[in-house]
């Protein structure tokens, strides 16, 4: 079992944060027409960008935090029929030879969508039938294969946040919404938190800070 | 479960040093470390220190390969965006060759070098939203052979040459994907054959002759795929460990050391907390299926003390291990 350290924040902490940015995105002076992101924002510590691991990956979370996110599954027949059933975006790999590899049609369909699923089968491919664009714009697909659920596998994908250190010691995720039930937002906060945590040296001791903040709100700390 | 013993060792002189990366040549052992220096060490008599050793001046040095392994020529890159060719051989190490065409002096984070085609690749940092895999023919050195930027969206990470088509060119990137290109071809709209979307890459290459290829993530994901093109249906993983820290009970993966003349490879995690490293193979079973062999594990008790190991080289025939780590350590160990 790999050893991890005891969590520094409580369920109790965390939850008492939310709430208290929740009540000042829902308050009635502060109305905005547009659906405020809540972000969980790192200061690290004790930690070298120049010569320590990369810090970067991905975490599945429990609740999708971007509800509007749009994905399109370009698929074989089977998954095309699939698609359909769900209300899904769908393009068939006919339709993708149709673009010849024009650079602006395939960026194009890169800008329409948020991320791509495609048939196992024929995931290898896309860079022959659609040149590099989708991979030069950070869109290309995840596999689905047929014994996968296919609608189960969609909300993986946006459920599914990444995360990248650069130079700096400072880093940021959207981990939700405003919309989200406190207990919702809770669940993404802490696994998000224990699985970077996991993911550094030493642990607890590499973070100097953790803040919760929606798009127009002033930060929250949680650490 | 197989134990070694630790026999030997070195530590830098400098406090707060990493050794960044162990490679054998015939000389000895190059190591490279975070103080910028580039070493030369007899892996039989650690504790006598390096036999060479040179500063090198790239900024912040962030990767060494190995270009001839028997003429013990060794190449270095770094964040000022250059890259130096050492030739082990003289006294003291010198540069063999001038390598020049980086002109926007972009930060390197990975190279590969392909000794029968006579190919350097280097992978830099994502500047001004490009990130390119640089190329060179180091018959003529003083220029870029040609430069890629369309592979990758993200730092490239990784890159290594196929062992057998040395055209081929595996990149791995922080944008999670893997990549084989075919360097032949000039048109970056042709050149990429296969794509794998893995998870940001830390460590990839090669097994069972460049038909298949493993890959390691920074966040400790790990898989196997096949790449050769009878298998073009298989999109996914061939073998998808996950997590390997829960497969296996560790803490991080160090690195992926392939098996010469044979399938699989060794993989190298640690358990910082139980100052622990171990060695699992990867190997393909009697079913044909890749597997990460629990059973024959080798331990090294002690490994770097509390901090990680980033290296290791095995010796079949001696029988030794050679580890290098965040402590500023290279050790070799031999079975108990």
């Amino acid at each position: 079992m790999a050893i991890q350290s005891k969590s520094k924040i409580t369920v109790a902490g965390t939850r008492t944060q939310v709430q208290a940015l929740l009540a000042h995105a829902h308050s009635p002076t502060h109305k905005r027409n547009f659906l405020e992101t809540v972000d969980l924002q790192f200061n690290l510590t004790n930690y070298d960008p120049a010569r320590d691991k990369r810090l970067s990956g991905s975490v599945k979370l429990p609740s999708v935090p971007r509800p509007h996110m749009t994905v399109c599954v370009l698929g074989d027949q089977h998954d095309l029929d699939r698609a359909r059933r769900h209300g899904v975006d769908s393009l068939s790999f006919d339709d993708l030879k149709k673009l010849n590899k024009n650079k602006k049609l395939v960026k194009k369909l890169a800008r329409r969508y948020d991320a791509f699923v495609c048939s196992e089968t024929r995931l290898r491919e896309i860079p022959r039938v659609l040149g590099p664009s989708l991979s030069r714009a950070g869109k290309f697909p995840t596999p689905v294969s047929h014994r996968d659920d296919l609608a189960a596998r969609i909300v993986d994908v946006k459920s599914t946040v990444r995360f990248g250190l650069r130079r700096e010691l400072n880093m940021a995720m959207a981990i939700g919404n405003v919309d989200m039930t406190a207990e919702q937002l809770v669940a993404n906060i802490m696994i998000t938190i224990n699985y970077l945590v996991s993911c550094l040296k030493k642990g607890w001791s590499n973070v100097n800070s953790i803040v919760i903040k929606s798009t127009m709100s002033p930060p929250h700390p949680l650490f | 479960m197989y134990q070694l013993t630790a026999v030997d060792g070195y530590k830098y002189s400098k406090p707060d040093t990493y050794v960044l990366e162990i490679l054998p040549v015939a000389a000895g052992l190059a190591a490279i470390a975070s103080d910028q220096t580039l070493s030369l060490f007899d892996p039989t008599r650690l504790n006598a220190g390096p036999l060479k050793q040179i500063r090198t001046d790239h900024g912040n040095l962030t990767c060494a390969r190995v270009y001839d392994p028997v003429e013990s020529i060794v190449c270095t890159a770094g964040e000022n965006g250059t890259v130096s060719i050492w030739d082990f051989r003289t006294n003291p190490i010198k540069a063999a060759m001038q390598i020049k065409g980086n002109t926007d002096q972009v930060p390197i984070l990975s190279l590969a070098c392909s000794n029968p085609s006579h190919t350097l690749a280097a992978g830099t940092e994502l500047a001004n939203h490009q990130a390119s895999i640089l190329l060179w023919d180091l018959r003529s050195p003083s220029s870029l052979k040609i430069s890629y930027s369309e592979i990758h969206s993200d730092d490239i990470t990784e890159l290594t040459f196929h062992p057998t088509t040395p055209n081929l060119l595996l990149s791995g990137s922080t944008d999670g994907l893997l990549s084989i290109s075919d360097t032949l071809i000039t048109d970056e709209d042709d050149l990429v054959l296969t794509t794998f979307n893995h998870g940001s890459v830390h460590h990839a290459g090669f097994l069972n002759q460049g038909t298949e290829l493993y890959a390691a993530s920074h966040d400790e994901k790990f898989a196997v795929y096949d790449m050769s093109d009878e298998t073009i249906d298989k999109g996914a993983a061939v073998l998808d460990v996950g997590d390997i820290r829960e497969a296996v009970g560790c803490q991080y993966l160090a690195n992926v050391v392939p098996k010469l003349g044979g399938q699989g490879a060794v993989v190298g995690v640690g358990s910082q907390d139980q100052e622990m490293f171990q060695l699992v193979h990867l190997a393909k079973g009697g079913d044909g299926q890749w597997g990460l062999d629990r059973e024959s594990v080798v331990a090294l008790p002690g490994a770097h003390g509390q901090e990680l190991v980033r290296s290791f080289v095995f010796y079949d025939e001696q029988q030794l291990v050679v580890t290098a780590g965040e402590d500023g350590g290279v050790r070799s160990w031999r079975p108990t």
